[in-house]
């Protein structure tokens, strides 16, 4: 975790540096950033996903659901960042298109789990 | 590993930042524009690996 703190703060100082002189480098730079800060992130990702994924294979056979949440998490994750990169380089419309991108994503992920759940409600309800 | 790659890429934009000021200021404001677009290509190349690297941690660490 501290190594993720130490690498932000190089990385901001070295924007602070590069955004005068030439704006478009601080732009590569934060790129770069990102992409280093969010690989050291995803190694901890990793075990908290083997740990619910192993949690919910004693609540029985639904894995399928366990799987969809974890492609949710991991499409929101990834769209949150490249929405903010848009933000920061001053591009509103293009953070929008991102999320609204993201959000289409996992909405039609989670469709056959919809269909699945009328199934069991109606199979209750006769 | 990342550090390094963190700082080549600030050298590189500084290195580029310090050649466009002498190359403009020596009035070849061309050659400066050129340099400062052959720093972002060289840039935009080596960053090429880092993304498929972390595409690949992505997928495999959700699944997708």
């Amino acid at each position: 975790m501290f190594k993720i703190v130490a690498l932000c703060l190089a990385g901001t100082l070295l924007l602070v540096l590069l955004k005068p002189a030439r704006p478009e480098y601080a732009m590569l730079l934060r790129l770069a950033l990102l992409l280093v800060v969010f690989a050291a992130l995803l190694e901890g990702v990793g075990s908290v996903v083997s740990g619910t994924s192993a949690l919910m294979t004693l609540v029985g056979e639904n894995g399928e659901i366990v799987r969809v949440m974890l492609k949710a998490l991991g499409i929101s994750l990834v769209a949150q960042i490249a929405s903010d990169l848009c933000k920061d380089s001053g591009e509103q419309t293009l953070a929008g298109v991102v999320e609204l991108a993201a959000k289409l994503g996992i909405l039609i992920m989670a469709l056959p789990l919809a269909a699945q759940l009328a199934e069991m409600c109606l199979g209750w309800l006769q | 590993m990342e550090i390094t790659f963190i700082f080549k890429i600030a050298g590189i934009g500084i290195i580029v930042a310090m050649l466009y000021q002498i190359l403009s200021k020596s009035g070849r404001d061309e050659y400066a524009m050129l340099v400062v677009l052959a720093g972002i290509a060289v840039i935009a190349v080596m960053m090429i690996p880092q993304i498929e690297t972390l595409i690949d941690l992505v997928n495999a660490s959700f699944d997708l």
